[in-house]
């Protein structure tokens, strides 16, 4: 039950237990050990000791009433009719530069209406390779 | 007989409630004033809606809104006729609109990051549509805003009095002298005093059945609980909207993400809604610029909705947010590491195995929330005051100004700062209030009881009875009856308590119930529907002659009073 903390890793610092804005842990500070997860039921999942533990020793699980079931996702570029609304949409969305794709990767979004095969093709798996890269970089 | 201890504290100015509003108050009363405390039931570092973030703020921008040919005056119409549907208050309103960035270059000497390379805008913003029909919607890395927020409290000189539940207010010749809480960890009372109260301390979130069905699986903080409302209206001050509520509340998966990402709260580029057909049934979250007449939105309406799309049978719905470039991507991640809930959800997504490029994740409309479309809490005048001299309210605590939100409560929070320091500069010593009593006869009764009902009992309890009377056949009968078994409940659990934690949860319980019955009376009021965030089953109909008003209720001497308001 969430969340749970590697003992190996844990430093005894008790930042989770200090921000936890659920008071879901029980530490003692005298006593430097690892912080009890005292009310896993109460745990919003909102990653606060996830983000602020220092050594990266706390990590989620989720009760069976949460997981999320996974459903395969419609990748690629859309068809022509919904193309060029989507990519207003996306225009709406940011106000940043958005002709400097990384080396090796295609060039999405522009004229994307006709090219709704392009998506499918090999340069799809480095365009998921760098969103991944995105994710650990922020 | 064990008794609860009691801790006393003065100050000029109390700030209750550490969220960004809170926060906000507590930097600017500092400013002011050589004394001040704010009281946080948690951590101010992690509390809150924006706890682990908060990934965009509206607001007017003159260098980019006034290129663009919007007005300041324009903006605030659109959200005044399109956002509140013409019942807002005005005044603050206008205040938020016309001071928001002021607040976001706070937060930028604070130390937020607001300016990024890429930005195609004066002042390097990356801005977009949220609510309004101009962009004027920052976007920016605000994932550990609340704990920059702390830094700048701390360096303030504010005292933080972390783990206290506020519980009720101190009054004094019928006006404010402070706070008494609970310590959620010692165990004590806290009784502070104070010439001027800010409250700071959000909605009422655990009401309602939640649509996963674990009490904490909400989209909101499931430690707000509605407590500166109970203790106010307790306090015999004036509440507002209180029977406005938003059905359903959002849509979300398993509420483990608010928005932020996804089509229910998206602002991001891959994000689209489609059905279970594939079929995209909204292209981004807001359809912008459908209603209004100024500045340059377009409408991305499809014509169809996720409930239709449930209701014609293509259901389920889902966030599809596998299109785009790896650029596209990479922007929504890092919006969604920003935004509250968006840093565990990014981590329970790596966990499980769940890509944005892989899976679509499934939507479902979430239980109701009393909203900040909804906007109950405290009727304020232009200086943020309650009808209680000395008593200020701050962000989704304030009543009356719909989808305020993020630049609602640091505006809010810095006006009603400077309003408390005014009143506390002009009073002379801290007043001796009273308004204890009922919290520590609470809490000793609760001490000195072996065996009785654990908490748990009296939330399933509430759940059962606001899901049953007040969301799908709301009506008057309906709200009598709710009535009547929240009186039975309050009447009848005999609560118990094993720790300072598990007493807390029972002051929870008591506030709950006291939200519970605030809605369901003013329900009872106002006897027509209004738009989405009131529906009526025996008056079905917008009354504008009798109801284009703020329903006002308080507690005098004991009877419950209504009354009606301008917006």
């Amino acid at each position: 039950m969430p969340p749970v903390i590697d003992k190996k890793l844990c430093n005894t610092c008790g930042i989770c237990y200090s921000i936890c804005p659920q008071d879901v842990f029980f530490f003692d500070k005298a006593q430097k050990q690892v912080p009890a997860v005292a009310y896993p039921q109460e745990c919003w999942y909102c990653g606060a000791c996830v983000v602020d533990c220092p050594k990266g020793a706390v990590s989620l699980t989720l009760p069976l009433p949460l997981h999320i079931v996974p459903s395969p996702a419609l990748y690629g570029p859309p068809g022509p009719e919904e193309g060029k609304a989507l990519e207003l949409a996306a225009d709406f969305s940011r106000s940043v530069e958005r002709d400097r794709p990384e080396p090796g990767e295609r060039k999405a979004g522009k004229g994307s209406g006709g090219e709704k095969a392009s998506g499918q093709d090999t340069d799809g798996a480095n365009a998921t390779t760098s969103a991944h890269e995105g994710e650990n970089e922020s | 007989m064990s008794k609860v201890e009691i801790q006393e504290h003065s100050c000029d100015i109390c700030v209750v409630g550490g969220g960004l509003a809170g926060c906000m108050a507590a930097v600017r009363a500092a400013q002011l004033s050589d004394d001040v405390i704010l009281v946080d039931k948690s951590n101010p570092e992690r509390s809150g809606c924006a706890g682990t973030g908060l990934d965009h703020i509206w607001g007017y921008f003159p260098e980019v809104q006034s290129r663009e040919g919007v007005s300041l005056e324009q903006m605030v119409e659109d959200h005044i006729q399109n956002v509140a549907q013409g019942l807002v208050n005005k005044a603050v309103l206008h205040y938020i609109a016309a001071t928001s960035y002021d607040r976001i270059l706070d937060l930028e000497r604070f130390g937020a990051k607001i300016r990024f390379d890429d930005s195609t805008l004066p002042g390097r913003l990356r801005l977009q549509y949220q609510m309004h029909a101009c962009r004027n919607t920052l976007h920016f890395e605000g994932r550990d805003i609340k704990r920059i927020l702390t830094g700048a409290v701390r360096k303030s000189g504010t005292r933080i009095l972390d783990r206290v539940m506020a519980a009720d207010l101190l009054t004094h010749d019928g006006e404010i002298a402070g706070v008494v809480g609970y310590g959620t960890r010692d165990g004590k009372i806290h009784r502070i005093r104070a010439k001027a109260v800010i409250m700071s301390t959000g909605r009422a979130n655990r009401l309602y059945k939640p649509h996963p069905g674990l009490t904490f699986a909400i989209r909101m903080p499931p430690a707000l609980t509605g407590d500166g409302k109970a203790a106010m209206f307790r306090a015999g001050v004036e509440l507002i909207n209180m029977e406005f509520l938003s059905i359903p509340g959002r849509w979300s998966s398993r509420n483990l993400i608010r928005g932020g990402g996804l089509p229910t709260g998206s602002y991001q580029p891959p994000g689209v809604g489609v059905n279970a057909l594939g079929e995209v049934i909204r292209r981004r979250n807001h359809d912008v610029g459908g209603k209004s007449v100024y500045g340059t939105a377009k409408t991305f309406a499809t014509g169809k909705s996720f409930q239709g799309e449930l209701e014609a049978g293509r259901g389920p719905i889902y966030a599809d947010m596998s299109w785009g470039s790896g650029e596209d991507q990479r922007y929504m991640l890092w919006a969604i590491e920003n935004e509250g809930l968006g840093p565990g959800f990014l981590h329970i997504m790596k966990e499980y195995g769940l890509e944005f490029r892989k899976h679509k994740i499934e939507l479902w409309p979430i239980e109701p929330e009393h909203s900040a479309a909804a906007a109950g809490g405290p009727i304020v005048d232009e200086t943020c005051q309650t009808t209680l001299p000395g008593l200020y309210a701050a962000g989704d605590e304030a009543g009356g100004i719909p989808g305020s939100v993020a630049p609602g409560a640091f505006t809010m929070g810095y006006l009603a700062a400077e309003s408390a320091a005014k009143r506390a500069a002009g009073t002379g010593a801290v007043a001796d209030g009273k308004g204890e009593e009922e919290l520590v006869a609470f809490c000793n009764e609760i001490l000195n009881r072996s065996g009785g009902n654990p908490w748990e009992d009296a939330q399933a309890t509430i759940h059962n009875h606001m899901s049953d009377y007040n969301i799908r056949f709301r009506s008057q009968t309906m709200a009598r009856r709710g009535l009547e078994c929240l009186d039975y409940l309050e009447n009848t659990m005999r609560l118990a308590a094993a720790n300072p934690h598990e007493l807390t949860h029972c002051l929870e319980m008591r506030n709950l119930i006291e939200c519970g019955k605030i809605i369901l009376r003013s329900t009872i009021e106002r006897k027509e529907s209004r738009g989405k965030i009131f529906q009526r089953k025996d008056f079905p109909e917008q009354d504008d002659a009798n109801w284009f008003c703020f329903l006002g209720q308080k507690l005098e001497s004991g009877q419950v009073r209504f009354r009606k308001h301008g917006p």
